[in-house]
């Protein structure tokens, strides 16, 4: 994989989080899925692309989404500075390290939109939304990481390489 | 070719015929299992020249039925069209005396957090953040919270951030329906002794400025009856299928008025 699947993925990921996911949800939640696939993209293919790949996959989702342009590109931002500073314990993490890393980004990634939806003057109880919302949507989006992970790690030559040396 | 001719002749004379019997007895199972194994082939060979036009056919058959399904779908799918653009022109009729705009719906806002949708309609047509946003039956979808120049996002009445001044039909017990994160509506602020029950109807009151009256929301599924507490807790399921909203109706001729106090 490389920059040129990478950047068709991603516009395609953002249009189905708005386009498709929607018409699934369950108990009206979705998964992140642009979240979920830059996780598993920088746990299996490591700093190099996610890097690059995490600002524009929030550029493009702030495009398409309803929250004011700029607010996913912050909650996917420390899919680039946690790489930065653990970046090979996460890749030899593995799937363990992709599932707690999936976690905490769930929450980090809400806790940014609702402090966003709260300086615009929304109302909302932030307990309410972490246990209705915040710990459901998590866990939906660590349901959709484990086949996305292994589906990344069987399309990435290296890690092929890894598997059947 | 000395024998041949002495089998021949035997054969001739009929002294074979039992061998022959005895032969024809116990090889005939084999050799029509054979024959029947090999039929096929043989019809392949016999028949090339129509297999090649039976799979022309086939593949010509299978492109017409192709096109014919899609056609069917096409056709259903303008038909179900129509049906909601004739619901909805029902409603632009029971509000004869409001302007609307209609409105697809392209996008719904990824996040948990939120209840948008974003339409096909934006400043270049008209909208305006405020205007209301109904759909057939002249049940209230939201309101228009956020408008580019050619699309817009309508905060859904579900939405955490909404709150509709409303009424009882059956009682005209007042109060305001809210949004939540559970995706429900509950109706607050209503008084303790006003006559609630399930399956009453909430349309919108006009107080406040934000919303004509009498757009319906939703029918009362619920009603706590907690005297120690100031207000009855109701809870209202929308009427309008929001999770599978495809048109709507913008209000354009209603321009929000925010009353502040005096």
């Amino acid at each position: 994989m490389s920059y040129y699947l990478g950047l068709p993925l991603l516009i395609l990921v953002a249009l189905t989080e708005v386009s498709v996911l929607p018409m699934f949800r369950v108990y009206g939640l979705q998964p992140n899925l642009m979240l979920v696939l830059l996780i598993a993209w920088l746990i299996v293919r490591g700093a190099n692309e996610a890097f690059i790949l995490a600002p524009i996959g929030g550029v493009l989702l702030g495009l398409v989404d309803g929250a004011p342009t700029g607010t996913a590109l912050i909650g996917l931002a420390p899919l680039a500075f946690l790489q930065e500073l653990r970046g090979s314990q996460l890749r030899e993490g593995g799937l363990i390290a992709a599932i707690a890393f999936a976690i905490v980004m769930s929450f980090f990634y809400n806790y940014v939109h609702l402090a966003v939806f709260t300086l615009e003057g929304q109302s909302g109880d932030w307990i309410v939304a972490t246990l209705r919302i915040i710990v459901p949507t998590a866990l939906v989006n660590v349901l959709v990481l484990v086949p996305l992970y292994g589906l990344m790690k069987l399309a990435s030559p290296d890690q092929r390489r890894t598997v059947y040396a | 070719m000395g024998a041949g001719i002495l089998l021949l002749a035997l054969s001739g004379i009929g002294l074979l015929r039992p061998v022959e019997d005895v032969s024809y007895t116990v090889l005939s199972p084999f050799e029509r299992l054979l024959r029947s194994a090999a039929q096929p082939i043989a019809d392949i060979v016999a028949n090339y020249g129509d297999v090649r036009d039976l799979t022309r056919e086939n593949e010509a058959l299978r492109s017409e039925t192709e096109r014919l399904n899609a056609e069917i779908a096409r056709l259903r799918e303008e038909a179900s069209r129509r049906e909601e653009l004739e619901r909805l022109q029902d409603t632009r009729n029971a509000l004869s005396n409001q302007e609307f705009l209609a409105a697809s719906v392209v996008a719904r806002d990824p996040s948990n957090l939120r209840q948008l949708v974003a339409i096909n309609v934006g400043r270049e047509d008209g909208i305006r953040v405020g205007m209301p946003v109904v759909t057939e039956g002249s049940t209230l979808v939201g309101t228009i919270s956020k408008v580019e120049d050619g699309h817009a996002w309508v905060t859904l009445v579900t939405d955490v951030d909404s709150g509709v001044s409303c009424l009882l039909l059956e009682s005209r017990a007042q109060g305001v329906v809210v949004g939540g994160y559970n995706r429900r509506l509950s109706m607050e602020f209503v008084d303790q002794n006003a006559t609630v029950k399930e399956g009453d109807t909430v349309i919108t009151s006009g107080l406040g400025g934000s919303y004509p009256p009498d757009l319906i929301i939703g029918k009362v599924t619920g009603v706590s009856a907690n005297r120690q507490e100031l207000f009855r807790s109701v809870t209202v399921e929308p009427l309008a299928s929001l999770s599978k909203l495809e048109t709507v109706l913008v209000m354009t001729s209603f321009v929000p008025n925010r009353i502040t106090s005096p």
